[in-house]
């Protein structure tokens, strides 16, 4: 027999699965004070969108992380945790596509 | 070798994929999860793809201790800086997960090799999980050439455990494609089931700390062991590559996959064994004949830059040409053999199959079985 005996999941058919729905980010009222919580412009993002009466409303969120701790290790990254200073990132994943099965990295 | 339409279609096929986790069944709307039709074959044909995979395994492996002992990486086109860390981790025998061979193969002739996806080979969930449950579903007294999930165990229990030392293994794909973010959760799933703690990190949230150089997750810890979904030559030319240098950092796939994921082995492995059975005829330089060949770039996923063609009348850097031999044509179907090494043993195939020669990335999973 050239098959697996038996093949089990214990991740991905976890509710944590499908989607990344787990993972949250926490949103704040400016973008100092996002800067000012992760010690790190390049962790913020400022998302502007039109309202309904045509005004413009502007967000600014931390980075995503996963809100259960069964994910078992990204919790809140935010300066409650006591970051240290002198970390950068971004610095891979550059060439990384978004938006579904086009934008993948692998062959 | 056969395919074969299916007399019915699961009925609730969509929510049986879901429920273990497959959420990429369709691409814009197209289907790439078919179960309309499978392909079928003999044992004795399972039993070659499975002789070939190891034993183009194995020359692989030779032609990389060939490359790095005659200083041929930069004909590869691997940047001059990075040399001595490819060499050192060849010598020190880092582990390798996994690779897929693609095939042509029809059942008849030797299977032929189009290319070895060494670094960052995907639609390893679908040929070890969909697959398999699909059988189960269809028909459980059927075989199939698929132990890939049992064999990553194995790699997993004996080879990786140890050097995770204890700390955490981290698995990273970029953000926002759900295929290699599944991709890549399967493999954090099956080093979970060893015994490995684990934790997922995008790869653009990889950070680094200055102070003590080294590579850092979200909340600052080291990262000892890193899976990347995420081509090594893409990292060369990133900010981060400097530090690739000095931290330590141990990744699979190993930076010696450099090597075998680039196409340039191909011309390299013809100049090692020529004429060998399950290779094409393969050169760096345009070929001189009427025969058609392919232009495909050192460094291409899924069939970007490749051209069939007659004619290549100019020379370009970081290009290899390779003996066209069209594959197999079944109900308007051109499928390729996507055969997987494990560690170093034969795990089992996936295929697929699009309506043009080349296979690119919306061609279609298309599940298999044969006869004990």
């Amino acid at each position: 027999m050239k098959k697996s005996r038996t093949v089990t999941l214990i991740l991905l058919t976890s509710s944590l699965f499908l989607g990344c729905q787990d993972k949250v980010r926490n949103e704040y009222g400016s973008w100092d004070d996002c800067v000012k919580d992760y010690r790190d412009p390049s962790k913020c993002e400022a998302t502007t969108t039109q309202g309904s009466g045509g005004y413009f409303h502007t967000s600014y969120f931390g980075p995503w992380y996963s809100r259960s701790n069964a994910s078992s290790y990204v919790h809140n990254p935010s300066s409650v945790t006591g970051r240290a200073i002198g970390v950068s990132r971004g610095g891979f994943g550059g060439h990384g596509g978004h938006g579904g099965h086009g934008g993948h990295a692998s062959s | 070798m056969m395919r074969k339409a299916v007399p019915f279609i699961r009925k609730d096929w969509q929510k049986r994929v879901e429920e273990i986790g497959f959420g990429f069944y369709e691409v814009d709307g197209l289907p790439y999860w078919d179960e309309s039709a499978y392909y079928q074959f003999t044992s004795g044909e399972v039993d070659r793809l499975e002789e070939v995979t190891e034993e183009l395994y194995g020359m692989c492996l030779k032609l990389v201790d060939y490359v790095v002992s005659h200083d041929l990486l930069e004909r590869l086109g691997i940047p001059a800086l990075f040399h001595d860390y490819v060499r050192q981790s060849w010598r020190r025998q880092e582990a390798s997960i996994y690779g897929r061979f693609d095939f042509q193969y029809d059942g008849k002739g030797e299977p032929k090799l189009l290319e070895f996806n060494a670094d960052t080979p995907t639609a390893l969930f679908e040929a070890s999980v969909v697959q398999y449950y699909w059988l189960q579903d269809f028909d459980p007294s059927k075989d199939q050439f698929n132990s890939i999930h049992e064999k990553l165990l194995d790699v997993m229990d004996h080879r990786l455990r140890s050097l995770a030392k204890g700390g955490v293994f981290y698995f990273s794909s970029v953000r926002g494609s759900l295929e290699d973010y599944t991709t890549s959760e399967y493999l954090r799933d099956v080093a979970m089931q060893a015994g490995i703690e684990t934790g997922q990190i995008f790869i653009d949230d990889v950070g680094y700390d200055h102070d003590r150089r080294r590579f850092v997750d979200l909340e600052e810890k080291e990262i000892p062991c890193i899976f990347k979904l995420y081509p090594w030559e893409w990292m060369l030319k990133e900010p981060f590559a400097e530090y690739l240098l000095s931290t330590g950092m141990t990744f699979f796939e190993p930076p010696w996959k450099m090597i075998l994921s680039n196409k340039a082995i191909l011309p390299l492995l013809w100049e090692m064994y020529p004429h060998h059975p399950n290779l094409l005829a393969a050169h760096f330089a345009p070929p001189d004949t009427l025969t058609p060949f392919v232009e495909k770039p050192f460094f291409s996923r899924e069939g970007e830059g490749i051209t069939i063609g007659t004619s290549f009348s100019r020379r370009k850097e970081q290009v290899m040409y390779q003996e066209y031999r069209e594959l197999p044509f079944f109900s308007g179907n051109y499928p390729v053999i996507g055969s997987w090494i494990v560690g170093s043993r034969s795990a089992g195939m996936g295929i697929r199959e699009d309506t043009t020669p080349i296979t690119n990335n919306l061609s279609r999973f298309v599940p298999h079985l044969f006869d004990q």
